[in-house]
C-alpha cells in the first residue's frame, strides 16, 4: 500500500463513493466531487441505498408508515419497492447530469442495505466515501461505527457533509488539523496539495491538546469551507466525535483513512 | 307710374377710401376683439366669469367667422388672473391594484414626487441588498434557520431517543418515517418477532402505535414551526427594511407636507416596500413567475409614479394624435384645442401591454385625456367633429354633470365586456368647455337633447355681418391688419383696403353690411398676397385684390361657362328678345362648391277654362320642393282674389320651368310665374328681353330674394354673349336694391344706357313694365281700366266662368284639386 503522502496527493482518489439517500444528490458531495475530484479525473460513483430494515419491516403485521403531512398507512412492501425504483431514477438522473457538467466518468448502482454501510462494501483505500451526518434520523453512533468501518478497516477517505451547501465560496480557506504526530503532518501535506488543486489557501490548525469544543470554534471563526483531519487523528478521541466535529464547524470535513502506523 | 330704371350709383357702394387716415395697415394697431361681435363676447365673457356648473358655452356662428380665434384672445386675457391648476399623477394602489389612486400636487410638483420616488428606489436597491448581504443580517437569519431547525430536529431527536428506550428504531421511507422494533442494536426480523410470546407482541405492537401518532402529530405542528420561522424572517426583513425605507421616505414625505393624500400614500409605499424587501435581492426576483409577474417584467415598476397632469412653468405642451394645439398657452390656467374629440382622447385611455400572450395593463398605463389637461382652465371642442366619434358627447356629459373624470374604456362603458379592468380613482373635473358650432347645430341640440340646455347654459351668438358706416368701416380696416399680421401677409394699402370692405359687402350679399366670415375675407387676402409677393409689391393695392376676385371666379368658373354655353348654342331655349305670350325669363342661382352664378329659366303658362287649378308641373312630378308649391299657391290665392271675384274661378293653368329636371325650390320665381300667367291669360306678350326675379305674396307685393346680384349678372352674361340690344334688364324686387353690389361690367353697361335694373314694388309695376301695357287699376265702378292687361284677365276669366256655367257641371278631366 503506497502511503506516501505526495504519492497519495497525485494519484489522488479513483473514486468518490456517495450515498444518496434521496432524489436529490448532496450539493456539498457533487461540490466537492467538483473542485478536488475533477481535475484528476476521478471517478463519480453514485450509490442508492435501500434499506433491508424497512423491508423487513414490511413483513411484521403492524407495520406502518407516517407520511410526511402526518398521515398513518400500512407500510407495503410491493409500494416501497415502486417509490424506491421511482426515487432511485431521479436520483440517477439528477446524478448523472452533475457528473456530465462536471466533465467526470460516473456509475450508479442500486444497493440494498444498511445505510452508511452499503457504500463502505465498495469502498478500497484512495477512495472518498461521501457520508451525511445532517440525517436527523442516524445517530451519531451509527456514523462513528460507519466512519470507523470506511478509515480503519478499508482505509477509505471519509467526508462528512450536512448541509445542502457547495464548498469553498470564493476566498474561504481549507484548514488542516495538524495534531503534532506523523498522522497530523500526513494530512497537512495532503491537505496542502488538495488546496492547490482547488485554488484554496490552506491554514493548519496545530495543537495536540486542545479541546473538540474549542477547535470547532476556532475552525469556524477561520471561516474555513472544508476542514481535513486523519480519522485517527488525536482530537478525536471517541468514535462520534469526528462527527459531531463536522456538526459544529458547519462545513465538510475530509477524515483521511491510512495504513500508516500513526505512532512517531 | 312707368318703373324707372336704378341709377348705377345704387348698383354698387364704393368704400370711401378718403376717411382712411393710414397709408397701409401696416400703421394700424390689431383689432380690440373681434369686429361686430359684441353680444357674443359678451356671452363668453360671462361664460368665463361664471364658475357655477353647468355655464359651459356653445359659441355658434358661420363657418369662417372667427369664433375660435376671438374666444382665444379673450381666453389668453384672463387666463392669468386664474391660479395655475393642480398637477395629477396615479399612483399603484398596493392593497388593491384595480384601483389605482389619484394624487393631486401643486403645479410643478408632480415631477419632485415622482424623481424622489425613483430615486427611494433606486437607492435601496443598492442599499437594501448591501444590507442583506451584511453579516449581521446573515447571522440574525442563520439564527432562525437554526432555530428552525433545532425545534424540528429536537423533536424528532426526543422522540426517537424515546423509541430508542423501548427498543424502537426510526426508520426514513420514501414519503416518511416508519418505527420498527430492535433488539442488540439491529432491526428485529420478522421471524425473531414472530418467536416473541404474543405478550411481548401486543406490547410491541401498542407501543410502535403509539409512537406513529406521537410522530404525525409532530408533523402536525411542521406546519406551524415553519409559519412561526417566515414570521420571524419577516420581522427580520420589516426591521432591516425599515431602518433602510424609514428616513428616505422620511425625507419625501416632508416635501409634501401638508398633502394629506400623498403622506398616506408614502405610508402605503414604506409598508409594501417593507413587506416585499425580496424585490430587492436578484435571487427572489429570478424565482418570479413570468406569468404571475408584473407588467413588463419589472417588479419595481408598481412603484413608478405617473404625471399625466402637469402645469410647472416648464411643462412642455404635449403633443397627441390630432391636437396640434394641445399645449399651454402663457401661465395660469391652461387652454387645450382638441382637434380630435374621440371618446378616448377626451376622456383619457387605459393602454394595454401584450405580455405572455395576453394583454395586460397597470396604473403606470394610464393616459390623460383632453379633460385632464384642461382640467382648471378651458377646453375647447369643435361641436361636429365631436358628435361624429361614437360615446365622445355622452361621455363629455357625463364629466360635466358629475364634475368628475371617470376613465373607462368604451367596452366597459358599453357594458359590452365583464373582464377584470382598472377602476382608476375619479379626478375632479373644473373646466370650462367651449364647443364651437353652426347654429343649425346648436338648435338641434337644444331641441333634441335635454342634457343639452342643463350644461351648456351660455350661447355666443356669433353674427355673420355688421353695418357698414364709417365707423365699422375703420373697425373692419383694423380687423383686416390683424389678420394680415396674424397670416404674416404683405400690408394692404387703404385703397385695397376699401376694396375688401366692398368684397366684403358682396359676400354679405348685402351693400349696407359687412360679412364677419372673416375666413373667406383671410383667403382672399392670402391669394392677394401671393400676387403681391410675385409682383415684388411691398403692399397689397387693389389690383391684387382685384385679381385674387377675378381669379377664385375664373377657377370655379367652368360650370357657368357650360351653362351659358348651353344658352348660347340654344341647347337651352332662352330668348333675350322680342315679345312671347304665357313666355318669361325666370332666375335662379346654381350652387356647386365654389361655385355659385346665376341663369335665365324659361317659365311658361297654359291657361284655359277649368275648375281654378293652377297646376304647378314640378310639383306633380316631384320635381318641386315645398317652398316653391307654396308660392304657386300664393300666386294662385293672388289671382282667384284680384280677378273676377264675384264669379267662380273657372281657370285650369299649368306652370313650369321649361328644361329644368333636377328640380325647384324657393319661392323667388313666385313674381314671374304670375306675370307669365297672366300674360296667357290675357293674351299679351310679355317682353323676352327682361327678366325677373322676386317673391310674390297674396297682396300682389313683390318680397326679397336672395342671390339678386348673381341673378342679374346670369341674365346680364346672356344678354352681353348675344349683343346688348340695349333694352335689356332685369327686374327686382324693391327690396333687394339695398343688397345690390354687382360686377363692374354690368355696372358699366348701366351706365351706358344699354341694361337696366328695375326695382318692383308689386305685380302691377312688374306687367306694366314686361308688357308694356298697363296692368289697370280698379276704378270706382271696381272695374279695371279699359285696355288694361287686368282688365283683359278679368274679361277672360268672366268668359271661363259662363262657359263653365254653361255647361252645367264640372269638367270631369280637371275634377281633382
Amino acid at each position: 500500500m503506497n502511503t506516501d503522502p505526495e504519492e497519495k496527493t497525485q494519484s489522488g482518489p479513483h473514486k468518490i463513493l456517495i450515498e444518496i439517500d434521496s432524489a436529490v444528490p448532496q450539493a456539498e458531495a457533487i461540490s466537492f466531487a467538483k473542485r478536488m475530484g475533477a481535475p484528476i479525473g476521478a471517478q463519480l460513483v453514485g450509490c442508492f441505498v435501500e434499506n433491508q430494515a424497512l423491508m423487513d419491516l414490511t413483513e411484521l403485521p403492524f407495520a406502518s408508515e407516517i407520511s410526511f403531512s402526518g398521515i398513518v398507512r400500512p407500510l407495503e412492501s410491493e409500494r416501497l419497492v415502486r417509490e424506491w425504483g421511482a426515487q432511485a431514477g431521479q436520483a440517477k438522473a439528477a446524478f448523472a447530469a452533475a457528473a456530465v457538467e462536471m466533465g467526470l466518468e460516473w456509475s450508479f448502482d442500486v444497493k440494498r442495505g444498511q445505510p452508511l454501510f452499503a457504500i463502505i462494501e465498495s469502498a478500497v483505500p484512495e477512495d472518498v466515501l461521501v457520508m451525511n451526518t445532517g440525517n436527523h434520523l442516524t445517530s451519531l453512533s451509527d456514523i462513528g461505527r460507519a466512519l470507523r468501518a470506511a478509515t480503519a478497516d478499508v482505509h477509505a477517505d471519509v467526508l462528512l457533509t450536512s448541509a445542502r451547501r457547495g464548498i469553498g465560496a470564493g476566498d474561504a480557506p481549507l484548514v488542516v488539523l495538524d495534531d503534532m504526530t506523523s498522522q497530523g503532518e500526513f494530512c497537512a501535506h495532503v491537505a496542502e496539495a488538495l488546496a492547490s488543486r482547488a485554488g484554496m489557501t490552506c491554514l493548519p490548525v496545530r495543537g495536540a491538546d486542545t479541546q473538540l469544543t474549542d477547535l470547532a470554534e476556532i475552525v469556524r471563526q477561520m471561516g474555513a469551507s472544508l476542514v481535513v483531519a486523519s480519522a485517527q487523528s488525536k482530537f478525536f478521541e471517541k468514535d462520534d466525535d469526528a462527527t459531531a466535529f463536522s456538526m459544529a464547524v458547519g462545513c465538510p470535513v475530509l477524515l483521511l483513512g491510512s495504513e500508516r502506523d500513526i505512532t512517531s | 307710374m312707368p318703373l324707372e330704371p336704378l341709377s348705377p350709383d345704387l348698383l354698387y357702394r364704393e368704400c370711401d377710401v378718403s376717411q382712411f387716415e393710414f397709408e397701409t395697415t401696416a400703421e394700424l394697431s390689431d383689432a380690440k376683439g373681434l369686429v361686430g361681435q359684441e353680444r357674443a363676447l359678451d356671452a363668453i365673457r360671462f361664460g368665463t366669469r361664471m364658475e357655477k356648473s353647468g355655464y359651459n358655452i356653445f359659441a355658434l356662428g358661420p363657418h369662417g367667422a372667427g369664433m375660435r380665434d376671438g374666444v382665444i384672445r379673450h381666453l389668453q386675457s384672463i387666463i392669468g388672473q386664474r391660479p395655475v391648476p393642480s398637477d395629477w399623477v396615479y399612483v399603484n394602489n398596493f392593497t388593491n391594484p384595480n384601483k389605482p389612486i389619484a394624487l393631486r400636487t401643486t403645479a410643478g410638483r408632480a415631477e419632485a414626487l415622482r424623481s424622489g420616488v425613483a430615486n427611494l428606489i433606486q437607492d435601496l436597491r443598492g442599499s437594501i441588498p448591501a444590507i442583506l448581504e451584511s453579516e449581521e443580517y446573515k447571522k440574525r437569519l442563520a439564527a432562525i434557520d437554526a432555530n428552525y431547525t433545532q425545534h424540528q430536529g429536537q423533536a424528532f431527536e426526543t422522540l426517537r431517543l424515546r423509541a430508542e428506550a423501548k427498543n424502537i428504531t426510526l426508520l426514513s421511507t420514501p414519503s416518511g418515517f416508519a418505527f420498527a422494533p430492535q433488539r442488540e442494536g439491529e432491526v428485529m426480523k420478522p421471524e425473531t418477532f414472530n418467536e416473541l410470546a404474543e405478550e411481548e407482541r401486543e406490547k410491541i405492537k401498542k407501543t410502535v402505535g403509539e409512537l406513529e401518532q406521537e410522530l404525525a402529530a409532530i408533523f402536525q405542528h411542521v406546519p406551524g414551526w415553519e409559519k412561526e420561522r417566515r414570521t420571524q424572517v419577516h420581522e427580520l426583513n420589516r426591521e432591516v427594511a425599515t431602518n433602510a425605507v424609514g428616513h428616505s421616505i422620511h425625507d419625501l414625505a416632508a416635501m409634501f407636507e401638508g398633502n394629506e393624500k400623498v403622506a398616506a400614500w408614502l405610508t402605503e409605499l414604506e409598508t409594501d416596500l417593507v413587506d416585499n424587501i425580496g424585490f430587492f435581492t436578484a435571487e427572489d426576483r429570478e424565482q418570479q413567475s413570468p406569468a404571475m409577474g408584473p407588467v413588463g417584467g419589472d417588479v419595481f415598476r408598481r412603484y413608478t409614479v405617473n404625471i399625466i397632469v402637469e402645469n410647472g412653468p416648464d411643462a412642455a405642451p404635449e403633443p397627441t394624435a390630432g391636437n396640434s394645439n394641445g399645449g399651454f398657452i402663457g401661465g395660469g390656467a391652461p387652454i387645450i384645442t382638441e382637434e380630435h374629440p374621440s371618446f378616448a382622447n377626451l376622456i383619457g385611455r387605459v393602454e394595454h401591454m401584450s405580455h405572455m400572450g395576453a394583454l395586460v395593463t397597470d396604473f403606470s398605463l394610464i393616459k390623460a385625456g383632453s379633460l385632464h389637461r384642461a382640467n382648471g382652465g378651458y377646453l375647447l371642442i369643435d361641436a361636429l367633429r365631436m358628435l361624429r366619434e361614437p360615446l365622445a358627447w355622452d361621455g363629455l356629459k357625463r364629466a360635466l354633470r358629475t364634475r368628475r373624470i371617470v376613465l373607462e374604456a368604451p367596452g366597459d362603458y358599453l357594458s359590452l365586456v365583464s373582464t377584470v379592468a382598472l377602476e382608476p380613482d375619479p379626478i375632479p373635473l373644473d373646466t370650462k368647455v367651449i364647443l364651437f358650432g353652426d347654429r343649425l347645430l346648436y338648435y338641434m341640440l337644444a331641441e333634441n337633447d335635454p342634457e343639452f340646455r342643463d350644461l351648456f347654459k351660455v350661447s355666443a351668438d356669433f353674427d355673420d355681418q355688421i353695418d357698414r358706416d364709417g365707423e365699422t368701416d375703420m373697425l373692419y380696416a383694423e380687423m383686416v391688419a390683424t389678420l394680415c399680421r396674424e397670416s404674416v401677409l404683405l400690408p394692404l394699402t387703404a385703397a385695397a383696403v376699401g376694396r375688401v370692405i366692398e368684397e366684403s359687402s358682396r359676400f354679405a350679399e348685402d351693400a349696407e353690411k359687412l360679412s364677419l366670415e372673416v375666413g373667406s375675407v383671410t383667403d382672399l387676402m392670402q391669394e392677394a398676397d401671393l400676387y403681391a409677393r410675385e409682383g415684388a409689391a411691398d403692399a397689397i393695392d387693389v389690383s391684387h385684390i382685384q385679381r385674387a376676385v377675378d381669379e377664385r371666379v375664373h377657377r370655379s368658373d367652368r360650370l357657368r361657362e357650360r351653362s351659358l354655353e348651353a344658352i348660347t348654342r340654344e341647347v337651352i331655349m332662352i330668348d333675350t328678345e322680342g315679345a312671347v305670350v304665357g313666355q318669361i325669363n325666370g332666375l335662379s342661382v346654381l350652387s356647386l362648391g365654389q361655385a355659385s352664378f346665376g341663369r335665365p329659366t324659361r317659365i311658361t303658362a297654359r291657361t284655359r277654362m277649368g275648375q281654378g287649378n293652377v297646376v304647378d308641373i314640378e310639383r306633380e312630378v316631384d320635381l318641386g320642393g315645398a317652398l316653391h308649391s307654396k308660392g304657386v299657391l300664393i300666386l294662385t290665392g293672388f289671382l282667384s282674389a284680384h280677378f273676377a271675384a264675384a264669379v267662380p274661378l273657372s281657370l285650369g293653368a299649368t306652370l313650369v320651368f321649361e328644361q329644368s329636371y333636377g328640380g325647384v325650390d324657393g319661392d323667388s320665381a313666385s313674381a314671374a310665374e304670375l306675370v307669365a300667367l297672366i300674360s296667357s291669360l290675357a293674351e299679351v306678350p310679355i317682353n323676352q328681353g327682361l327678366a325677373i326675379t322676386g317673391s310674390l305674396n297674396q297682396l300682389g307685393h313683390i318680397q326679397a330674394i336672395g342671390g339678386v346680384n348673381e341673378k342679374i349678372e346670369g341674365f346680364f352674361d346672356i344678354c352681353l354673349r348675344r349683343g346688348l340690344t340695349g333694352d335689356q334688364g332685369v327686374v327686382i324686387p324693391h327690396a333687394n336694391v339695398k343688397h345690390l353690389m354687382l360686377r363692374r361690367d354690368v355696372i358699366d353697361a348701366v351706365e351706358r344706357g344699354v341694361f337696366s335694373i328695375y326695382p318692383a314694388e308689386t305685380i302691377e309695376e312688374a306687367v306694366t313694365l314686361m308688357t308694356g301695357i298697363h296692368a289697370g287699376l280698379r276704378d270706382e265702378d271696381n272695374e279695371f281700366e279699359r285696355g288694361t292687361v287686368f282688365q283683359r284677365v278679368d274679361d277672360r276669366l268672366a268668359a271661363f266662368a259662363e262657359t263653365q256655367a254653361s255647361f252645367g257641371k264640372p269638367d270631369s278631366a280637371e275634377g281633382k284639386s
